[in-house]
């Protein structure tokens, strides 16, 4: 992770999974937070059909 | 290791009573007792049941009494798959103590042919959490050489049949997993048409997109699998209502008038395999010419969008199925199901349709090679086996892989050993096929398989 955007998808998720009523430590919920990172090649391509 | 035989072989010396089911299972057992320890293939070995049962099959054998070519033969079923009275985990504490009341329909169908279910094989938890060191029981370990990764998430049944420890068995694949542990191991695996094989009774993890089918040592063991476990089933929506074709009757010829696409651009460029793989399908298109194949480039659409679509439908349906359960125990799961998963719930709804649509246009542009080619042909994996401890969390999303495009679209697809690499682990080759014509995907393997000397090395 490095450049803003890449932070701000980590807050993003963080938040999200607390929302989802995650109830993991905070460095657990930002290991699943690279991955939502890592995901958002391939979701940027299934958005460009939504 | 000597004396393995194949399924097929097996039941021909069976059917000859040349060879009795219960030396044959007996053979397994002291196999599993002698090798599986540091293997970990299964979950739950079946030994006294597996015994009896193959002393009523030769009984009845013996008195004329053959059901058919799996009548006697032991096949293992990977843990997902549920089996009436008999513990089905999931590879997970939540289900470790899961005693299903109705077997699957791929273990009735099993059954009332006669084959003999030696065991419960190991997995990935719920088919996508591995290979994990969390779980009640540890992941399988490949049997050429027992530092590397099995491939998964059907792996304990392609290192078992590796192995020697059965002759067959019927894993599941939603985004590989026949095919990926098929491909480490050096065995041969088919996710068939979806349809064509019933997934009622087996945990679901992308709906969409689960397929059950056969793997075992060689395509002629396949074709007898898929004989027997195809058909329709009334408690799978999916399910293909359509008569089930004879899978080994078109096997044993050669291969003229075949037209053979090779996806070039998908394991060159878009997942850009390793020389040793490189040099093994290279090896292998030489191979099928000569068979009487006419071998030629195909004009495969990128790779990207198939990775896509796959994965967006994958983690979205799997935090459908198992998303209240993440939240709600979260401790019981283990650290690699519950981290993949949980991104399937930070997915919009909105991305998930855009997926859908995406999958429509990769499936529509998959399915026009077929105007031109009777098979697709590419690389099952980019590189043989990796060590077990250097799987990354989600090495899946690394770069696009070959396997998604068949279970997008639902096509046949087949993994098969073409060789091996300096280190002595496997190297696959991929076949895709037009829709319920798994017979061709059957015929070219089999021809493969009878022209090269691979399936003649065993792991030990």
């Amino acid at each position: 992770m490095s450049s803003p955007s890449d932070e701000k998808l980590h807050e993003n998720a963080v938040a999200a999974l607390r929302r989802l009523g995650v109830r993991l430590p905070d460095e657990e919920l930002r290991e699943i937070a690279e991955g939502r990172r890592l995901l958002e090649r391939w979701l940027l391509l299934a958005r460009a059909r939504a | 290791m000597t004396g393995v035989p194949t399924l097929a072989e097996a039941s021909r010396r069976i059917a000859a009573r040349e060879l009795s089911p219960v030396d044959l299972v007996r053979d397994c057992l002291a196999r599993i007792a002698t090798h599986d320890g540091r293997l970990n293939t299964f979950v739950h070995v079946r030994a006294e049941q597996a015994l009896t049962e193959a002393r009523t099959a030769e009984r009845e054998i013996m008195a004329g009494r053959l059901l058919g070519p799996l009548h006697g033969i032991p096949v293992g079923l990977k843990d997902i798959i549920e089996t009436a009275g008999l513990r089905t985990t999931g590879q997970s504490r939540l289900r470790q103590n899961h005693i299903p009341v109705v077997s699957a329909a791929v273990h009735r169908k099993l059954s009332a042919a006669g084959a003999i279910l030696i065991g419960k094989q190991t997995t990935h938890e719920f088919a996508l959490g591995g290979p994990s060191f969390d779980l009640p029981w540890p992941p399988a370990r490949n049997p050429w050489n027992p530092t590397r990764f099995t491939g998964g998430s059907s792996s304990g049944s392609g290192a078992a049949i590796a192995a020697g420890f059965c002759l067959g068995a019927v894993g599941t694949d939603t985004s590989g997993s026949i095919r990926l542990p098929s491909a480490l191991c050096g065995t041969t695996g088919l996710k068939p048409t979806r349809g064509r094989v019933s997934v009622a009774g087996i945990f679901p993890l992308s709906p969409t997109q689960d397929h059950a089918g056969p793997m075992a040592w060689t395509a002629e063991d396949c074709a007898l699998l898929l004989n027997v476990i195809a058909g329709h089933d009334a408690a799978d929506p999916v399910s293909l209502d359509l008569a089930v074709p004879d899978f080994s009757a078109t096997l044993g010829g050669d291969l003229k008038g075949l037209r053979i696409g090779v996806a070039r651009r998908w394991h060159e460029t878009d997942m850009p395999v390793d020389a040793e793989t490189a040099g093994g399908i290279a090896a292998a298109i030489a191979v099928l010419r000569d068979l009487g194949a006419d071998v030629e480039e195909a004009a495969v659409p990128s790779l990207d969008g198939f990775q896509s679509a796959g994965m967006t439908i994958a983690l979205y349906e799997a935090f459908g199925v198992y998303g209240a359960d993440l939240i709600a125990r979260t401790g019981d799961f283990g650290k690699l199901f519950r981290d993949r998963v949980l991104l399937g719930g930070l997915i919009d709804v909105a991305d998930y349709e855009g997926a859908l649509r995406l999958r429509l246009e990769c499936n529509a542009a998959l399915e026009a090679l077929f105007a031109r080619h009777d098979i697709v042909l590419t690389a099952t994996v980019r590189t043989p086996a990796p060590p077990l401890t250097e799987v990354a969390p989600y090495y899946f999303m690394a770069t696009p892989n070959t396997m998604p495009p068949a279970n997008l679209s639902g096509l046949p697809a087949l993994s098969l050993c073409c060789g091996f690499g300096a280190g002595g682990l496997p190297l696959a080759l991929q076949l895709i096929g037009r829709r319920l014509d798994e017979a061709t995907v059957l015929r070219i393997a089999d021809a493969y398989e009878r022209a090269t000397p691979w399936r003649g090395r065993r792991p030990f």
